[in-house]
């Protein structure tokens, strides 16, 4: 099952008997891809692993109806997305110190987390691409990290390629300006 | 020319952004995604378990069962008070209406009495208008 294409394994969903042996496949397929991205958004392998938890089980219920207008993993990116966004929506909300108190247990928090592997700097440079509007964020990760190309960037988050590239700019001027004031 | 301005416009420069290095910046935890597919079954299984039934003890449908309890104990609360009322009741005014009984068997009497006389009388004077002497009257009598 494993050579399977998504829209075979897609198609063998539709037979209950299948549907576990097949989710496992997308699971095994998707995992890594998913978690990185979420990853990637929220920073924490805790809340990375629930969030990542929830959208394969949310993949799970909604499978059945998925009409494959889209490939299953940009579907599967799309309710990442949705749910890591949420996520750090709910989490702002809850926090009720001052951005100079943030950005400093920002770090603090990040440097002091055995899986971060990265520098001062590098936890700066979270920091900075936690101050982007959602849709910069998505961009410059792809684009930074990932280093996706924006034809691809561009079906994944149904974006024009001219508009992928005006976030990025605005996104990596107002990186490179949080960068510079540090 | 127009086509470098365009490219400097497309590209920001980008000291600080250029001067960090690249590289992985996150680990997870050892055998994270071998385990990660098993985790996601069992969460799967435990949100398609059916849901064990709640009853809360704040739904309107337990207020109306604990209200028809308490007013079921108040109503046969009531009804026991007034059963034991009535019997007390019932005991306590038995000699009194034997002795009412009595005093007024005795009256009856009496007024029987009376009537008798008052017939007896009338009797008497029947005959004695009708001729009759009064010694035959009393002898008969």
């Amino acid at each position: 099952m494993q050579a399977l294409s998504d829209r075979e394994l897609m198609n063998r969903f539709q037979e209950p008997s299948q549907r576990h042996a097949v989710f496992l496949v997308v699971v095994d397929r998707y995992q890594k891809r998913i978690y990185w991205h979420v990853r990637k958004l929220v920073l924490d392998h805790e809340d990375a692993n629930d969030i990542v938890q929830n959208v394969f089980v949310k993949a799970w219920k909604n499978m059945e109806g998925f009409r494959q207008e889209a490939e299953l993993f940009t579907w599967l990116y799309r309710i990442a997305s949705n749910e890591s966004f949420t996520f750090l929506r709910q989490k702002k909300a809850r926090t009720t110190l001052s951005i100079d108190e943030y950005g400093d247990a920002f770090i603090h928090q990040l440097t002091a987390d055995p899986l971060f592997t990265g520098e001062q700097i590098h936890a700066k440079l979270m920091l900075a691409v936690e101050t982007l509007p959602d849709k910069q964020k998505q961009v410059f990760n792809l684009k930074y990290f990932q280093e996706m190309k924006y034809e691809e960037m561009s079906q994944l988050l149904n974006t024009s390629v001219g508009a992928l590239k005006a976030s990025y700019h605005h996104a990596v001027k107002k990186i490179e300006a949080i960068l510079s004031d540090n | 020319m127009s086509h470098t301005r365009n490219q400097n416009e497309q590209e920001p420069q980008t000291p600080h952004l250029d001067s960090i290095r690249k590289e992985e910046l996150f680990q997870v935890p050892m055998g994270y995604f071998e385990s990660l597919p098993d985790a996601i079954m069992k969460r799967i299984a435990e949100d398609e378990k059916p849901a064990a039934r709640i009853l809360s003890i704040f739904s309107r449908r337990f207020y109306w069962a604990a209200a028809s309890v308490a007013a079921s104990l108040v109503i046969g609360w009531f009804v026991y008070e007034w059963r034991s009322n009535q019997s007390e009741r019932a005991s306590a005014e038995a000699p009194m209406a034997e002795a009412i009984d009595t005093s007024s068997h005795g009256a009856s009497q009496e007024v029987a009495h009376q009537e008798q006389a008052a017939d007896k009388k009338e009797i008497i004077n029947y005959l004695m208008d009708n001729g009759v002497e009064l010694s035959t009257i009393t002898e008969e009598l």
